[in-house]
């Protein structure tokens, strides 16, 4: 019942007009980077992050989810329509997505990507409603070395779920561990790796780097070869699925909601690696599995669900224990401190406002987001059309005038210019820049917690071992470990190249 | 564009991190170090320098041992992403003492006409309305507040 009042209070909240207009504009601008290929929810969202810092914590928030779950649904447009996935999580829906827009089927294809999407998006947060709280509950109890022990384990789950070799995301973690460690001591006040500077005390610009590993790189990436594109269109009018679709797609659109939602708990590449498991049990369970790769409706049903359902549950170890599960709740994560929001179990009981108030935005803005993408898929088509030469050097001057727009410093710049350099190279050999975005989030938070544990334990590191919370994060590890070796029993590979296959 | 096989792209980003791990190692120890009931500022970067160095030379050893007919040619850089670099790095440099307009404005005409590879007109008609309506935008709208330099 309590719950009830505070979903009523969180609604109060999103529905107020000026949030609902940030809402709008969240998804819109989601959908927008979800379609242009090398733009993810991830530099999308890095690239509005400055122009947040205006508005009241809320608002900033619902606003910078509204392009994290419309990205998702702007990247199945460009799947199916060009077979060109707007961003990493839409990979999969080329496969079918496209085979059915070139058999003149794209209405089907996209109105039961976008029905899917919003069933898998509304669904999970209804799962974030009834878990987030008891799970808040439940942290409030435990100590620094509990919280360690979680941190550490999500690093680790990273390691191994991510979609480069473990040796190489470990390597980028440690990185970013590295680069969390420039400025001042969070326990003592001592000045690392400053050399004098004061910018540098405060450590290095967040959005810089994730904009500069992120959104430089991936523009850096797309100049090596400058194409147009060229879309299918699809009329308005053949949009409704066929009795056949439907019956094909609706137990799909089920089982995807629920690979999407518990794939969206486990730090990483998740949300990717859920529409590839989705795919192959889909093939697995179909009585024509041969229709797969030809344009299966079920093989863009339960992809598309599986990867908006991640992002209700995603928020679960972001709001609940600070904790970024994928890249894109790491720029959350960074919007709700710079605003003085602590993300943690605390944030229910300090900022209810801002918790319930996401959660009724989530489920606004996914309905805002279908009646957005099914009626103006045609104008949205119509955003691939803006030429290459003139995209690139517009998304580089907003990157640009969003890291200065942050600290006013020309050292911003180069941070910037100098990740997007790094991030290309890392990038063309193979190393995944996801890791050490999260390590950077986590880094000052994983030592704290280290070093307070220490000084709680008189220097015994036997603390790490003892309690039931640490028992239960260990079991926590051990659940996710059998979910993993089952995706891969089920045929996810990762090839001896770092990509995804489908066995 | 500079060409290298994959397998010498990896030694080099491995031997990057060994020195980075060195780096980390080497300054950790002029930090002070504490003790086991309170660590000090030096131990964080000791432990991760340590864990890097043994990752780094892991990575090293694997990819070094990794054998195969196939060998995977990487591409490095183009001329696109050369100008690229270099009008971020005019900006960076030049940003606050050329302003907004000037620095941005040649940015993008710039950048613009390399890419299209057209004439002149369309360019410079875009940098101009792009780097306007940017201001518009951003500093009128938005009040972000961003340098004059020459104006």
């Amino acid at each position: 019942m309590q719950t009830l009042q505070f979903l009523w209070d969180g609604f109060v909240v999103a529905a107020q007009p000026a949030t609902l207009f940030y809402c709008f504009i969240g998804v819109l601008w989601g959908t927008v980077v979800g379609i242009l290929p090398g733009l993810g929810p991830m530099a999308g969202m890095t690239l509005l992050l400055p122009l947040t810092f205006k508005l009241d914590p809320a608002a900033a928030i619902i606003m910078l989810a509204g392009i994290f779950y419309g990205a998702m649904y702007g990247g199945s447009l460009t799947s199916i329509l060009v077979r060109i996935p707007g961003e990493a999580a839409s990979v999969i829906t080329c496969i079918d997505g496209y085979e059915m827009a070139r058999q003149g089927r794209a209405g089907p294809a996209l109105a039961i990507a976008a029905i899917g999407s919003w069933i898998g998006g509304v669904l999970s947060v209804v799962g974030l409603m009834l878990f987030a709280p008891p799970m808040a509950d439940a942290m409030l109890k435990v100590g620094p070395s509990a919280e360690f022990v979680l941190m550490l384990m999500a690093l680790v789950v990273m390691s191994f779920v991510s979609s480069t070799p473990p040796l190489k995301t470990i390597a980028m973690i440690l990185l970013g561990l590295a680069i969390a460690t420039i400025g001042m001591d969070p326990i003592t006040g001592f000045a690392r790796y400053t050399y004098g500077n004061l910018r540098l005390a405060e450590g290095l610009s967040f959005v810089s780097i994730a904009l500069g590993l992120f959104g430089v790189s991936e523009i850096l990436l797309n100049l090596e070869d400058v194409t147009d594109i060229k879309a299918i269109r699809p009329s308005f009018r053949s949009l409704w699925p066929s009795w056949t679709d439907w019956k094909e797609s609706t137990p799909a659109i089920g089982r995807g909601t629920l690979i999407g939602f518990i794939f969206g708990l486990v730090p990483g590449v998740s949300h990717i690696i859920s529409t590839f498991v989705s795919y192959v049990v889909e093939r697995k369970l179909s009585k024509h599995p041969e229709r797969f790769g030809k344009g299966a409706i079920a093989g863009v049903a339960g992809p598309e669900t599986a990867n908006n359902a991640t992002t209700g549950s995603a928020m679960i170890p972001l709001l609940v224990l600070g904790i970024p599960a994928i890249p894109a709740t790491a720029v959350l994560l960074s919007a709700l401190l710079i605003h003085g929001v602590q993300p943690g179990p605390q944030l229910l009981i300090d900022h209810p406002a801002v918790f319930w108030g996401l959660i009724a935005s989530m489920v606004i803005g996914n309905v805002m987001l279908l009646v957005l993408n099914l009626p103006l898929v045609g104008i949205f088509v119509n955003i691939l059309r803006v030429p290459y030469p003139y995209l690139a050097p517009t998304i580089l001057l907003i990157s640009i005038i969003g890291v200065y727009s942050v600290n006013a410093s020309p050292l911003d710049l180069w941070l910037l210019t100098v990740c997007g350099v790094i991030g290309y190279v890392l990038r063309k050999f193979d190393f995944d820049v996801a890791p050490l975005l999260l390590a950077i989030v986590l880094g000052d938070r994983i030592e704290m917690a280290f070093r307070r544990s220490l000084t709680i334990s008189d220097g015994s590191y036997g603390i790490f071992l003892e309690g039931p919370a640490v028992k239960v994060l260990l079991g926590g590890a051990v659940f996710f470990a059998v979910v993993l070796g089952l995706a891969h029993l089920l045929g996810f590979r990762r090839d001896s190249k770092g990509s995804e296959n489908l066995a | 564009m500079l060409s290298t096989s994959k397998k010498n792209g990896e030694i080099g980003v491995a031997i990057g991190l060994l020195a980075v791990s060195l780096f980390l190692v080497l300054t950790a120890y002029r930090m002070p170090l504490g003790n086991a009931v309170m660590p000090g500022p030096g131990v964080i970067p000791l432990a991760i320098g340590l864990c890097m160095g043994v990752t780094a030379t892991a990575l090293l050893i694997s990819v070094l041992k990794r054998t195969g007919k196939s060998v995977d040619i990487v591409h490095l850089g183009s001329r696109h992403i050369f100008v690229a670099v270099l009008g971020l790095v005019w900006v960076s440099l030049l940003f606050e003492g050329l302003g907004f307009f000037f620095c941005l404005g040649v940015f993008l005409l710039a950048l613009s006409k390399e890419f299209s590879r057209q004439g002149w007109l369309k360019p410079l008609t875009f940098a101009v309305l792009g780097v306007s309506g940017a201001y518009w935008f951003f500093v009128y709208l938005l009040d972000v507040s961003m340098p004059r330099g020459l104006l």
